[in-house]
């Protein structure tokens, strides 16, 4: 059974439809990329899974369970965490006390205050963070600032982590940093959906790949034959020479 | 002797508030009565702005109630004070503001914060209102009589309420629920996605906030003798917290304290010397508070204190 | 916003310290009048003429003139009209003052029929606040008809219960709440 699927999902805004009878599978531990031009409903998509926003029709289940019009905090405590396009790492608080909170609200409820304390510093040292606990998140630099956006979503113990352009804006190292952070991640069992504009990125951490415009789905398979595919290269990737970059 | 090093030491931190709090609670046996009536209306205005902080500083969403739960708990008392013993009637108020709260929040809260400031802001009226034509039309008569208490037992009452809310505020901001209410105020959506329950997370502290007004309104009741809705329900009571708030600074949690505690002595100085012109001096000083002392006096005393010890620091 | 309660403070103690504090009233236009086969009080109707040029010419002053389209741009989007020229100091100043313009010829209108004191505005202010949720907040059209609805609420429930109005304002502004609070026009 995949840890996720969705069928028929829908959400307008106003009179356009951001997503549009979408159906979708992923299975557990993979990693699926999601690709798309802009205002294809990648986002959006990722705020139905996530109940930031409630889908005009259609059906969501994680772990065969129904997780549709569900609150985010609720769908959270089942084993999804996510990343926002806009970072939004809570700006005056330390970068420690921001992973501290999804150690107390997340999946495990009942830590006691030490074992979160813990637990946090540990999510930390995983994603290179330790050096600057005490720091207000607010000063970090924008690639930490994302980083930590993922130390905190895996501090609450996800088994489905939703990456929403964690890479955007970063310099070619820190590209290659972020990337072997998925790696790792995915080490620990964690089925991840990525979307991402890099598509060196994508194309190397993702074993399949779907590709959505306008809200639909145009193409779906392996990094391979993504970057093969007419459609995807007509709407998308543009001639086969930018593809790679 | 190095100042700094003294203030900073945590004996200090803990035996100086411990000293204030025994001199306070022998007061009345030394202090002329006076001293103990202003105490006591100095308490009442900390418990309601150390309350209003309470919930309004973290999540940003400015309450205009307080007046409301305040004069819930008078009424409360008054109603009950002859048929229950002091205490039950002082539980009660705070229980039914904090029942009020819990059904302003559960509406309002999950909405937009303009649309709680705009309801509670008229909350106070509605219930003036209402009980005015409650008591005109159906019981017949306006206003009640409470039963009084002496001034001592009103003091001591206060400074338990006080005690016990600083108490729940030093707790509550240690525990992962303040850690909850204070993510909430910076970043709503990432923290419903990190797993916290933002709308419980709201409507219970503000409802925990309305217990300890209402409570202290319960307790002040017994000193008017007399009241009515006009005198309960007293939209002063909704402003002036905020104003002591802001004024004393609400990063710390000595702030809305040292605000209140300076604006009410402030207050009783004003209205012997000036009857008339005081509430336009108030007007003016939270016009000029908002718009230029943006961390209050907290913000203000933390400069100083960097200013020293930077100075200390150069110095070695 | 706070200020802007700081600055009702202010000016409500400034008029007790002139005026006193008592109720006030003057008699104007208080003849009755048959229009429609019914009969109302003259300064009523003409309350209502008011009412009706005042909310014309502002709608006709945003729809069309060049500082009406500036002030509906800052309210959409205050940086984007920021970038297109628009001062957006200059202009959020100058909708403070038309609302107090408003404000100031409201009261007037409404001293003609009811009795006045200084500290009537803070019940006024409330049920403007009412108003302008139930029409939709940012619609100037919805506020109109928010208005309407709501004084003929006001009407009927002061004829039958007296000194309820506020409670039945109250009242449907909880059910605004739960049910549409964008209002009748909101987005």
């Amino acid at each position: 059974m995949p840890i996720l699927e969705g069928k028929g999902v829908t959400k307008y805004f106003g009179g356009l439809a951001a997503v549009s009878n979408l159906d979708f599978n992923v299975e557990r531990g993979e990693a699926l990329g999601l690709i798309g031009p802009n205002g294809a409903g990648k986002t959006t998509l990722f705020n139905l899974i996530s109940a930031a926003l409630v889908p005009k029709s259609g059906i969501i289940r994680f772990k065969g369970e129904n997780i549709t019009g569900l609150k985010p905090y609720k769908i959270c405590r089942m084993g999804v965490a996510r990343t926002f396009q806009t970072v939004k790492v809570f700006p005056d608080m330390p970068v420690l006390n921001n992973v501290v909170l999804g150690s107390y609200f997340g999946t495990s409820t009942n830590m006691s205050s030490a074992d979160a304390a813990r637990e946090a510093a540990e999510t930390l040292e995983f994603v290179g963070l330790s050096g600057v606990k005490a720091t207000p998140a607010k000063d970090l630099t924008l690639a930490n600032q994302k980083r930590l956006e993922v130390a905190r979503a895996l501090a609450t113990d996800p088994e489905l982590l939703l990456l929403d352009e964690i890479m955007a804006g970063l310099n070619p190292a820190e590209v290659g940093q972020a990337m072997e952070l998925v790696t790792r991640i995915r080490e620990k069992g964690i089925t991840i959906i990525m979307i991402e504009h890099v598509m060196k990125a994508i194309m190397n951490v993702c074993e399949r790949i779907m590709v959505l415009h306008h809200g639909a789905k145009i193409a779906e398979g392996t990094p391979q034959e993504i970057t093969t595919s007419k459609k995807v290269v007509e709407v998308y990737l543009g001639e086969k020479a930018h593809a790679g970059s | 002797m190095d100042i700094v090093r003294v203030i900073s030491k945590r004996s200090f931190v803990l035996g100086l508030p411990l000293l204030i709090l025994i001199l306070l609670a022998t007061s009345p046996l030394y202090a002329p009565p006076y001293t103990v009536i202003l105490l006591t209306s100095i308490f009442m205005y900390i418990i309601i702005t150390v309350s209003w902080t309470m919930f309004s500083g973290p999540t940003g969403y400015i309450s205009l109630a307080s007046a409301a739960f305040f004069g819930v708990g008078i009424y409360t008392s008054a109603i009950l004070g002859k048929a229950l013993p002091l205490p039950l009637v002082i539980c009660m108020g705070g229980l039914v503001s904090f029942c009020l709260a819990l059904l302003v929040g559960a509406l309002t809260l999950r909405l937009r914060g303009i649309y709680f400031v705009m309801f509670t802001f008229g909350l106070v009226e509605l219930l003036l209102h209402f009980i005015l034509w409650w008591e005109v039309n159906i019981t017949g008569t306006t206003g009640r009589v409470v039963p009084t208490v002496s001034n001592t037992t009103v003091y001591y009452l206060m400074l338990i309420i006080f005690v016990i809310l600083m108490l729940t505020t030093y707790l509550i901001k240690r525990s992962k629920y303040g850690l909850a209410l204070q993510s909430v105020g910076q970043e709503e959506d990432a923290a419903a996605h990190t797993g916290v329950n933002v709308t419980m997370v709201k409507v219970m502290t503000f409802a925990v906030s309305a217990f300890f007004m209402g409570a202290a309104g319960a307790i002040m009741a017994t000193r008017w003798t007399y009241i009515d809705p006009r005198i309960a329900f007293n939209p002063l009571i909704s402003f002036l917290p905020v104003l002591m708030a802001i004024f004393g600074g609400m990063g710390q949690l000595y702030g809305p304290v040292i605000g209140a505690a300076i604006f009410t002595y402030l207050e009783e100085f004003l209205i012997t010397r000036f009857p008339y012109y005081y509430m336009l001096i108030f007007g003016i000083i939270m016009v000029v508070a908002i718009l230029y002392l943006p961390n209050g006096l907290v913000g203000v005393i933390q400069k100083l204190w960097k200013r020293i010890s930077e100075r200390k620091h150069a110095d070695t | 916003m706070l200020a802007s309660f700081g600055l009702l403070f202010i000016i409500q103690n400034v008029a007790i310290l002139i005026w006193g504090a008592d109720i006030k009233g003057y008699s104007y236009l208080a003849f009755p009048v048959n229009f429609g086969g019914t009969v109302f009080a003259a300064n009523r109707l003409v309350t209502l003429g008011f009412a009706i040029i005042i909310g014309l010419v502002f709608y006709l002053f945003l729809a069309r003139t060049r500082l009406g389209k500036a002030i509906r741009a800052a309210a959409q989007d205050p940086s984007a009209a920021g970038l297109m020229g628009v001062n957006i100091n200059q202009v959020l100043a100058l909708c403070f003052g038309f609302g107090a313009l408003m404000a100031g010829l409201g009261g007037t209108l409404i001293s003609i029929s009811y009795q006045i004191q200084p500290t009537m505005g803070l019940e006024y202010t409330v049920i403007a606040l009412i108003v302008i949720v139930l029409g939709g907040l940012g619609s100037i059209p919805g506020s109109f008809i928010g208005g309407f609805l709501l004084g003929l609420v006001g009407s009927i429930v002061t004829y039958i219960q007296p000194g309820l109005s506020l409670v039945a304002y109250y009242v449907i502004f909880m059910l605004l709440l739960v049910a549409k609070p964008t209002g009748i026009l909101g987005k």
